[in-house]
């Protein structure tokens, strides 16, 4: 048998075998992102196949189904700080079981849209979706300070400029998918000089613009910390009440507020325990809220009753941290001082994460891949050398 | 139903005439033939064309081995569909076919997770080799722009 025709008997698709669209369909959904990369390569049916809307979700919705099922090691994305540069980030995917780095990003260079000063910094990850927000505050007010980025498929989307004119002192972002209706929402509270009362608008990323919101708040202040938790459709952040007075205990006056991404819909939750200033953080944990303080890790086993709230785990030694992130295993990382501790939850052992890439740790998440902003993104091209001189 | 035939029973023709015993629980884990035993258009032998005595028979196996181990170990049932859909190229088409036509959810499953494992992580003249046959695609298509777009994004 010539070389040719043994070609021609080998593959699965040549003209005598050729295998169906839909289960072509079911082939792809079963592999990930890069693989589906190269696959767009072979050839221009499955070059538009790939990027086919209903493929997408479907894609999506395979992986979170075979997650679920094998309970396959989830990934972490940091966001690193280099060695050499403050203003300069990388962002490195580890596993959390193994904690070994498995890929490496490098954020789409801003300066050619005209930004030179910006801090970007990782608020949110909802599937394979990172959300970046610019602390630089004094911006010129025509730009846009939310960054969608995909970076598994390298392409990222700047959202338009947002309606609110005025420089904000303060603002609080929350980012999540919105599984009924297949898209990607923000939400931003603006804090202004002037008002106490935070102006709300929300972002979807199938209209692609801001829509503002008229809310029923009273007078109290939003703190985003470094994440804000997805739960049950919601997004929270650690909340402070200005207008009850000093009087009152200070379980009343630190909540969590909750917006519901769905139905955009404010509400208050309590917290199980007093806390002080700014002690304390929410947490994602298996579908339910948590909160963690420092020695105890409160879980709401029933979303919203506030009496569900249960003292799920206690730590050995209380740890000061900054912020934390909580694994579907028992795995506890948080930010400690300038390390980053790894705690096991069910054995109570934790050690110090040293040497790159948990280093100089800004941020991080959960972080699942996907083929979101396919289509709608703008592609960004990674210099390999830019690669290497982070590694060196 | 034939009075030779204990109850719930069904007989399976395959394309090139062979004909299989099967219990009716194991052969409705194909739909097609489902909705045929719950239409009643189904006498006592099914035809099943497209498919041949060969192919039949591990599609035969597969079900049963489902059937059986319902109340088996996950793990047990996961290792034997990885080692039954390791098979030649050819063979893997002819399976995949017949499970699609007849719609066996369980053995298409398995078999797609298969080519999956075959082509993951793989660079896209791998894939080309594995599903088009490289050469018949530089044949039909003799398109370079293609390559040139593929090697600067991917690999």
């Amino acid at each position: 048998m010539s070389g040719m025709q043994k070609y021609f008997k080998l593959g699965l698709m040549s003209a005598s075998m050729s295998l169906p669209m839909e289960i072509m369909l079911e082939i792809f959904a079963r592999l990930p992102v890069q693989t589906l990369g190269c696959c767009r390569c072979v050839c221009k049916s499955w070059h538009s196949l790939v990027a086919e809307p209903f493929f997408i979700n479907k894609h999506l919705l395979h992986r979170s189904i075979s997650d679920r099922d094998n309970g396959s090691s989830s990934h972490v994305i940091l966001q690193c700080g280099h060695r050499k540069s403050r203003s300069f980030f990388y962002y490195s995917l580890c596993c959390l079981e193994t904690l070994a780095e498995t890929k490496r990003y490098q954020f789409p260079d801003l300066t050619k849209y005209g930004k030179y000063f910006s801090r970007f910094r990782l608020v949110g990850s909802s599937n394979g979706l990172l959300c970046l927000l610019d602390l630089n505050i004094v911006l010129p007010d025509t730009f846009c300070d939310v960054v969608l980025w995909n970076p598994s498929i390298g392409k990222f989307k700047m959202l338009p400029t947002s309606q609110i004119e005025s420089r904000p002192v303060d603002k609080a972002l929350g980012f999540g998918f919105v599984p009924h209706i297949n898209d990607y929402k923000v939400v931003r509270l603006v804090y202004r000089l002037e008002s106490i009362q935070p102006e709300v608008e929300v972002y979807s990323l199938s209209t692609d613009s801001w829509r503002k919101m008229t809310t029923n708040f009273k007078d109290c202040r939003v703190f985003h910390p470094s994440s804000s938790p997805l739960v049950n459709g919601a997004v929270h952040w650690k909340a402070y009440n200005w207008g009850r007075g000093s009087e009152s205990s200070d379980r009343q006056q630190w909540f969590i507020m909750s917006f519901h991404m769905m139905d955009e819909i404010f509400q208050e939750i309590s917290l199980p325990v007093a806390i002080n200033f700014g002690a304390g953080s929410i947490l994602a944990f298996r579908d339910s809220l948590a909160f963690f303080t420092c020695s105890d890790i409160w879980v709401m086993t029933d979303y919203g009753v506030v009496d569900s709230w249960t003292k799920q785990y206690s730590l050995r030694d209380a740890i000061e941290f900054s912020f934390g992130l909580m694994s579907n295993g028992e795995v506890l990382l948080i930010k400690s001082n300038s390390n980053l501790v790894y705690y096991d939850l069910k054995i109570h052992e934790h050690r110090k994460l040293k040497g790159q890439p948990f280093a100089r740790v800004h941020g991080m998440f959960i972080y699942k891949e996907s083929l979101a902003l396919l289509n709608e993104g703008e592609a960004i091209n990674i210099q390999s050398d830019q690669v290497a001189e982070v590694r060196a | 139903m034939s009075s030779s035939l204990e109850k719930n029973m069904l007989i399976l023709r395959s394309s090139d005439g062979e004909e299989f015993i099967v219990p009716e629980v194991v052969a409705v884990m194909s739909k097609a033939i489902k909705n045929m035993v719950e239409d009643e258009c189904a006498s006592n032998t099914i035809p099943v064309p497209n498919v041949d005595a060969n192919i039949l028979a591990m599609v035969i196996e597969f079900c049963k081995k489902h059937d059986e181990s319902e109340a088996e170990a996950a793990s047990d049932l996961k290792t034997f569909d990885s080692e039954f859909v390791n098979r030649g190229q050819e063979a893997l088409y002819d399976l995949i076919t017949a499970a699609n036509f007849r719609d066996v959810k369980e053995l298409l499953d398995a078999l797609c997770q298969n080519v999956a494992e075959m082509i993951k992580g793989k660079s896209v003249h791998h894939i080309r080799i594995q599903f088009l046959g490289y050469q018949l695609f530089e044949i039909l298509t003799s398109n370079f722009i293609w390559n040139i777009w593929c090697d600067r994004d991917f690999d």
